[in-house]
């Protein structure tokens, strides 16, 4: 099996998006203000480094693996990030499920980057 | 309420061949991972109860599990372990099992049916546009 050569961007990326949803959601669940106006910049730029890593993982040779579960971080963010622009606001209990969820789903992102040769 | 560990035994019960295995981290890696499924599945009980999460949202997030077990399965293959179609087809009953019996009563919920991908990066989700 062919296998991608692992990126220092990549990992140093994967690892500042992980740490920075971490403490984006701890930083709302504390919030009196949970409304998505006041953290839609959080939105934004955990996206745009989700968006990086796909980018640069998609013009790796034989990269699908990364691929796959960068997608699966991505759709379900983009889900949790629809439900509270619609809402308006997020309940504690919605903020520490999506918070749970998201810190899973960068978890293995690592691995598999580091796991690279 | 959901029964949260009747859904981690079932699971436990199906990753259980994945600690017969002499790759180096893999053992730990699924503890590690079992592990924070039971937390999260604690905390979606504890949710569910206060009421902070609808049914709806208990299955969303059942439903993410899914997603979070396949990313799993593909980090353990990165560190060289095979994982068999058959047991990928069983996790994915157990799954559509759980969210059918326990969650949603009667109404059949569709997972998607990808496995772990073919690797080539085919089946990825669309990208929509980031909205500022």
């Amino acid at each position: 099996m062919f296998v991608p050569v692992s990126s220092p961007t990549v990992i140093g990326q994967v690892i500042n998006g992980a740490k920075y949803t971490d403490s984006f959601y701890l930083a709302v669940e504390v919030d009196p203000d949970k409304t998505f106006n006041s953290h839609k910049g959080g939105y934004v730029w955990i996206l745009s480094t989700i968006n990086s890593i796909q980018l640069q993982d998609s013009i790796r040779p034989k990269s699908g693996v990364l691929l796959l579960e960068v997608g699966r971080l991505k759709k379900n963010f983009q889900t949790f990030m629809a439900t509270h622009q619609n809402k308006g606001a997020l309940n504690k209990g919605e903020l520490e499920t999506y918070h749970n969820i998201l810190n899973a789903l960068w978890a293995p992102i690592l691995i598999t980057e580091k796991n690279y040769k | 309420m959901f029964n949260y560990q009747a859904i981690l035994a079932q699971i436990t019960g199906l990753l259980k061949g994945l600690y017969i295995t002499n790759i180096p981290g893999i053992t730990s890696m699924s503890a590690l991972y079992l592990s924070s499924l039971e937390k999260r599945l604690a905390a979606l009980a504890k949710n569910t109860v206060s009421g902070d999460l609808s049914k709806d949202e208990v299955l969303e997030a059942l439903t993410a599990e899914w997603d979070i077990l396949k990313s799993e399965l593909n980090s353990f293959e990165q560190l060289g372990l095979t994982i068999a179609q058959g047991t990928i087809n069983d996790v994915q009953g157990v799954f559509s099992s759980i969210l059918l019996t326990s969650i949603r009563g009667d109404t059949p919920v569709a997972l998607d049916n990808e496995g772990l991908g073919d690797g080539s990066g085919s089946d990825v989700p669309p990208v929509p546009p980031i909205k500022p």
